[in-house]
């Protein structure tokens, strides 16, 4: 058995390698963006300290993101703690929609959504990086732009779609 | 109609803006056709994705320094460590308030009887 302090060294790597898409796991069942790397973040610590538990032949990802949809479980009974997600009801239902996994990706395709992100042209382009380099909300891309916040929400959806495809695509083609 | 109220919303739960009335209306909308589920996720997904993609600070290294600094931190592990150092066995605390709620009776006791046998 191993303590803690132990499996530091084989953890490291575990976490490099699973932390994107743990949290993006942890965004699709309705945790409020500001608070996706805490969950994400608290599922690891309780790898960390349940180590023992883990059986080494599975996949860690996935133990990890049981581990997640297991605290976003209980963020819901937790009155004073529901700040963390969305909607407790639309929680619910996304998790009881039992599919509790991320897409069928196996990998995570940040280098291919990197690479579709280039051929956006160059108002969704802007759009983009107002919107998730610089953070700006609907209503201030909207003035930068001279639109409407609900259109600027419509094209980030548009956008967002095309992204998906794009990757689903690329994937495709390269298996 | 329904459909573009959901794009709506839709954009809205994805930029963390939803009144509680709207969440409301919502649900209602994924209610009345459950594939509109598989949409959010999709979308709140990609939205991760790209926010992860753009934004440098959310990389790796901050991820795993906040980790680590949230590891060492945690009281179990700091036991452990101390446990290890100290070369003791873990304990659970134990509190002082019921042993001195004990002594104090015993004291009550024991003058009680003095007064009384003399």
């Amino acid at each position: 058995m191993d303590s803690p302090s132990k499996h530091s060294n084989q953890f490291e790597p575990l976490v490099l390698e699973h932390h994107l898409r743990v949290r993006a796991f942890v965004r699709t069942l309705g945790v409020d963006a500001d608070w996706v790397d805490d969950i994400a973040q608290e599922a690891f610590l309780k790898a960390y300290l349940d180590w023992e538990s883990y059986d080494q032949t599975r996949d860690f990802g996935k133990w990890v993101r049981g581990i997640a949809a297991n605290i976003v479980r209980n963020e819901i009974r937790k009155q004073a703690r529901r700040q963390r997600i969305l909607n407790s009801d639309l929680v619910k239902m996304i998790l009881a929609e039992g599919k509790g996994d991320l897409s069928n990706w196996d990998h995570l395709p940040l280098e291919v959504l990197k690479t579709c992100m280039s051929k956006l042209n160059q108002l969704n382009r802007t759009i983009v990086e107002y919107r998730y380099r610089e953070g700006l909300n609907a209503s201030e891309i909207a003035e930068q732009t001279e639109k409407s916040s609900a259109n600027i929400r419509q094209m980030l959806l548009r956008i967002r779609r095309q992204l998906r495809l794009c990757v689903e695509r690329q994937l495709a083609l390269e298996s | 109609m329904n459909h573009d109220r959901f794009e709506e919303l839709l954009g809205r739960l994805v930029d963390d803006e939803l009144t509680t009335g709207e969440q409301a209306e919502l649900i209602q909308l994924v209610e009345e056709d459950p594939a509109r589920l598989g949409e959010i996720r999709n979308q709140l997904e990609l939205s991760e994705l790209i926010a992860l993609s753009e934004d440098e600070l959310k990389g790796s290294h901050s991820f795993l320094t906040s980790l680590q600094h949230r590891i060492e931190n945690d009281p179990f592990v700091t036991g452990v460590h101390t446990a290890i150092h100290s070369g003791k066995p873990l304990r659970k605390k134990t509190s002082v308030l019921p042993w001195m709620i004990a002594m104090a009776a015993i004291f009550a006791l024991l003058v009680t009887s003095i007064f009384l046998f003399q």
